[in-house]
């Protein structure tokens, strides 16, 4: 995920949406395979069919992932560090903490947002 | 492996192409999908195994939680360590990682002891939270 986040600046809150949808997937799958491949052939066919797999997707990691990518990781870096120094171009000078002095928030707007209001629906419900 | 980080500005990376972009997003999605597909693997006939063998039911829960445990342990100290040693061989060594415990995992059946195969279960079950981390 640290990787493909770099790949999109724009829309990492998208990405990583995505990639909590395929956790939710993952666990939710995970006993429905693990069924059937229990029915299909017992517990050691199981475990060797997931552990082949991994094995075949590991086999293939070289060739999808250029090694180009391990200099990302330092670029970051320094443009992480270039923006808290302020020395960046990109770089305004307004921090959250300026946004909010401006915007005077009370408790009672945090409830209209439905960014907030829809979990926590969805939350009270599932309890109940 | 990055010794110089000053290396990276003089010789900035060049721009990586829309497919091969998609390519990595979509393979980092299956293999997201797979790792935690096998947090939950085991549930359904856990109890069954535990059962033909006569091992108390209290450590089939410590068996599925040490999983997470791991996770939370490892986290913290691999996001630092991935910075250092870049982000390729991580997610190839998680992913070996986790295709060979499930080869152990498929032969630690063969086992008589109870208190040895639940030993290596927690092991096994270890190795695998480190693996999904490094992924």
């Amino acid at each position: 995920m640290s990787i493909v986040a770099t790949f999109y600046p724009s829309n990492r809150e998208w990405l990583i949406g995505v990639f909590e949808a395929a956790i939710g997937a993952g666990m939710m799958l995970g006993p429905f395979i693990g069924t059937v491949l229990w029915a299909w052939g017992g517990y050691v066919f199981m475990n060797l069919v997931i552990g082949g797999i991994f094995l075949v997707l590991a086999l293939f990691i070289p060739k999808v992932f250029p090694s180009m990518i391990d200099l990302y990781t330092s670029c970051q870096k320094t443009a992480d560090a270039e923006i808290y120094a302020g020395s960046s171009d990109h770089d305004s000078g307004v921090t959250i903490s300026d946004v909010m002095k401006d915007l005077n928030l009370t408790r009672c707007d945090l409830l209209k947002t439905p960014r907030y209001i829809m979990p926590l629906i969805c939350g009270m419900l599932g309890y109940w | 492996m990055i010794n110089n980080p000053n290396e990276s500005l003089l010789n900035p990376p060049k721009k990586i192409d829309l497919p091969v972009k998609s390519l990595m997003t979509f393979y980092m999605f299956v293999l997201n999908i797979l790792a935690w597909a096998c947090y939950s693997i085991i549930a359904p006939f856990m109890p069954l195994l535990y059962k033909k063998r006569g091992i108390n039911e209290t450590v089939m829960g410590y068996v599925i939680g040490i999983y997470s445990l791991s996770m939370v342990v490892l986290s913290p100290l691999m996001g630092s360590i991935i910075n250092k040693i870049g982000r390729r061989w991580p997610i190839a060594i998680g992913s070996v990682m986790m295709g060979v415990t499930f080869l152990v995992f498929a032969f630690a059946t063969y086992i008589e002891s109870n208190e040895y195969f639940v030993a290596l279960s927690l092991l096994l079950r270890i190795l695998q939270g480190a693996g999904t981390v490094l992924l």
